[in-house]
């Protein structure tokens, strides 16, 4: 069963998530801000990493550049979640090292084949 | 310097006479001298002749003596007797006076006397040497004295020893001689009856030498000496005429040295004169030229007329006093046409000076004007600037004929006039243009002034609005970070709540929470559709807002259209479902590389789609895609009601929803109005529709293969 690391602040959007993962038929574990997330990430033993890019105590880039700098969280799948929907969001937080981008609001089933996608692409 | 001048004249004048005078005297000093010489000469010449002839004479008188002594020492000689020595009867009384030798020959005692007698004979017969024995006391009569010797014998009884003199005899010149015979021992031998006694002066013998040798003589030496003195005499008073001569050119020279300086001098201080007039008027300065010149060539009438080369006009500006106060052309008309005026005319336009001499109406060279003052003489000149005649000089009626001398005086003096007259205009002129300058410069400065205070004002005003400004555009810069700051902040605040309500709405639809019932279906279908409206309005209004404050830049990567329309294809999938409609893609498989801002286009293509299934009930949609080396062009086909001509106009608008469709169709209004800002702006490209009201209508969109960013 794949563990998936949520970073995500907003509540409601973290009950979404938690709820279409469980559904989906994974594990997750929650982070309700960039200083936490990178904690979990830290400790290790997940599959996938949905980041969002907005935060109250750092900007998503940045806790994407600290997981990507540690020894195994090189090689994690990230999916970028944001609702910044500007041109260019996309392309630049894919070349910054995210494997997936995700724009808010989501699809929730778009957002499951997307995950899977990844995670397919990952192995 | 009239005064000066006159006692300078006089000087030379009493040189000159004194020279004259002194070349007399000399010459006469110098007769006298010669004269004086000729006649000691002639003298001495005399006193040599009378002196050479006395000599002779003595010489006669010695010998005679001598042998007189001799025969009175013998007490007489007895000598033959012939008929020319018979026996002297005034021996009579001497004993043995005639004897005769054994052989009979007869001898008669010759006494001293006797002997003098027969040799003064013979000397007066051979030599013309004539001899006479003389006394007072007579024993013969042919001894009888004449006049002068009677003379002579009275002077050797007051104690004279000789005497000299000359005279005619038979008409020829003759030294006379006499010296007296003293008495002796021996003469009483005979004259002892006689009553002499021993030293008495008992007679003389004078001798009469001939002059006319000696005068001969002495002619030919007065003759040599006057030749002589003649000879040193003409010379002498050539050397002396000479010398007057040379004295008098010298003096004559030389005081026409002086009086060419002195004119000169006169000129130097005129010119010095009129340069330090600086109180006067120009007329006043020529009045003053013209009275100098007149001075300078002793003349009585002078002038100065401008010349006018543009006009060819000559102004006749000053005259002297005495011909302006006679003047009978009228006052003002003192210009004339330079052709009219015959002399003038000629030495302007030949730039030469013109000497008339002789203007008298007998035999005149020109002809005057009528009217025209009395001119017997005239000099004029070009008045001369650099290459250019200015003017004309002249002078008139000089006692003498004027001279190259006067026109050098006068050519001088004028170039020293006009460079004054020059300087003097000059100078006016330039005062003339400092004033005005000075007025001009105050002028200027006043309004200088004015406009500076005017501009003090201007600038505190500006600075004012420039402070004003610069605070502004800080506020602006900030309104705008703010606002930037505002748009992300709403995209982003305003998309958050919205991901809870699509995505739960979506999950409760998808029966992923469990079975709903068909009016829970609807109503969350109602939620769902509200929330995707509000997310569609709230995103085009972040795009238009940023594309109108030009804050929208385009994004340009490298990406295959193809992905971009199945992505678009796969967002607009659910949709047709539920509206029951087809997609059909007239599109080829090979892919079409661009370079554009995908997401612009993607939302472009989607805007497309969408309106085409709002507007279709029924059907299907197309998407046709067609595509060259520069441009490729999107076609979406619907097949809806269409579009009247009159709502054609009304396309791509903002905020305008056709009144044909607003009451059946949802939508913002915006969706094409923004389609045209992206594709014209951040696209490059642009869009167009056609349509038939009644069956459908067609949206381009055309954009170029590689942005130009």
């Amino acid at each position: 069963m794949n563990r998936v690391l949520v970073i995500e602040d907003n509540p409601d959007n973290m009950a979404l998530m938690v709820f279409l993962l469980n559904k989906s038929g994974y594990r997750h574990v929650p982070a309700c801000d960039g200083r936490s997330g990178i904690e979990f990430a830290r400790q290790g033993g997940f599959d996938l990493v949905l980041l969002d890019i907005k935060l109250p105590d750092m900007d998503g880039n940045e806790v994407l550049g600290r997981i990507r700098s540690m020894e195994h969280g090189a090689l994690v799948p990230i999916i970028a979640m944001t609702s910044y929907a500007m041109s260019g969001d996309r392309e630049r937080l894919l070349a910054a090292g995210c494997n997936g981008y995700v724009e808010k609001p989501i699809d929730p089933l778009l957002v499951i084949q997307h995950i899977q996608a990844v995670l397919a692409a990952s192995v | 310097m009239t005064a000066w001048s006159a006692i300078w004249s006089s000087n030379t004048l009493t040189r000159r006479l004194t020279v004259a005078r002194s070349t007399m005297l000399c010459l006469f000093v110098w007769t006298l001298l010669i004269a004086l010489s000729l006649s000691w000469n002639v003298r001495n010449e005399n006193r040599a002749v009378m002196l050479q002839a006395t000599s002779e004479a003595r010489g006669h008188f010695n010998k005679d003596v001598a042998y007189r002594r001799w025969v009175a020492s013998k007490g007489g000689v007895y000598v033959p007797v012939s008929s020319k020595t018979p026996p002297n009867p005034y021996l009579f009384h001497v004993k043995n006076r005639d004897i005769t030798t054994i052989s009979g020959r007869q001898f008669t005692l010759v006494n001293p006397a006797y002997m003098t007698r027969q040799v003064m004979e013979l000397s007066e017969e051979q030599y013309g040497v004539r001899g006479h024995i003389t006394s007072l006391k007579l024993m013969r009569p042919e001894n009888k004295p004449d006049p002068w010797e009677r003379q002579a014998l009275e002077k050797f009884d007051q104690g004279a020893l000789e005497y000299t003199g000359t005279a005619l005899l038979d008409g020829k010149p003759y030294l006379r001689f006499m010296r007296p015979f003293m008495t002796e021992q021996r003469c009483l031998l005979c004259h002892a009856a006689q009553d002499y006694r021993i030293g008495d002066v008992r007679g003389g013998i004078s001798f009469s030498i001939p002059l006319e040798d000696y005068y001969a003589i002495r002619k030919t030496n007065i003759v040599a000496s006057a030749f002589w003195h003649l000879a040193i005499y003409l010379s002498g008073c050539g050397l002396i005429v000479g010398a007057g001569y040379s004295l008098k050119n010298w003096l004559k020279q030389r005081e026409a040295n002086q009086n060419q300086v002195a004119i000169e001098n006169k000129r130097t201080v005129a010119l010095l004169s009129l340069s330090q007039m600086d109180a006067s008027t120009e007329e006043q300065l020529l009045d003053f030229s013209i009275e100098k010149t007149m001075q300078l060539t002793d003349s009585t009438r002078g002038y100065i007329h401008f010349y006018d080369a543009v006009n060819q006009r000559l102004s006749l500006s000053r005259w002297d006093e005495n011909t302006q106060a006679s003047c009978q052309i009228a006052e003002g008309v003192h210009h004339f046409e330079l052709a009219k005026n015959g002399v003038w005319q000629r030495c302007i336009s030949q730039g030469k000076a013109i000497i008339n001499n002789n203007l008298e109406p007998s035999g005149a060279t020109i002809t005057l004007p009528t009217m025209h003052i009395e001119l017997k003489r005239h000099l004029c000149l070009p008045i001369v600037d650099g290459e250019t005649i200015v003017g004309v000089l002249g002078v008139g009626n000089k006692a003498q004929p004027y001279t190259k001398d006067d026109l050098h005086q006068l050519e001088l003096f004028t170039a020293g006039v006009w460079q004054v007259l020059k300087r003097r205009r000059a100078e006016s002129e330039l005062a003339r243009y400092r004033n005005h300058l000075e007025d001009l410069v105050l002028e200027r400065t006043t309004e200088l002034e004015a406009s500076r205070t005017q501009l003090q004002g201007y600038y505190n005003e500006v600075s004012g609005a420039k402070v004003q400004l610069e605070l502004a555009n800080e506020r602006l810069k900030e309104l705008d970070k703010l606002k930037s700051m505002f748009i992300a902040s709403m995209s982003h605040e305003l998309r958050t709540p919205l991901n809870a309500i699509i995505g739960f709405s979506s999950l409760m639809l998808n029966g992923m929470t469990g079975d709903i019932n068909p009016e829970q279906k609807d109503q969350l279908q109602r939620v769902l559709r509200a929330g995707r409206h509000l997310l569609a309005l709230i995103t085009d209004v972040i795009d238009i807002s940023k594309i109108e404050s030009k804050s929208i830049e385009p994004f340009a990567s490298e990406f295959d259209l193809l992905d971009v329309i199945d992505e678009s294809c796969a967002n607009v999938a659910l949709q047709l479902e539920e509206k029951g409609l087809q997609l059909v893609r007239h599109i080829d498989d090979e892919e079409i590389i661009l370079f554009s801002d995908r997401k612009r286009l993607l939302q472009c293509i989607l805007n497309y789609l969408s309106n085409a299934m709002k507007f279709t009930s029924s059907g299907c949609v197309e998407i046709a895609v067609q595509h060259d080396d520069e441009n490729v062009t999107l076609c979406v086909v619907d097949s809806g009601s269409g579009i009247s001509s009159d709502e054609m106009a009304l396309l791509f608008k903002s905020f305008t929803r056709l009144a044909s469709t607003s009451s059946t169709t949802p939508g913002t209004g915006l969706g094409l109005y923004l389609t045209k800002k992206l594709a014209e702006e951040v696209l490059g490209g642009r869009v167009w529709a056609e349509s038939t009201p009644g069956s459908g209508s067609r949206f381009y969109l055309q954009i170029p293969k590689r942005l130009q960013t």
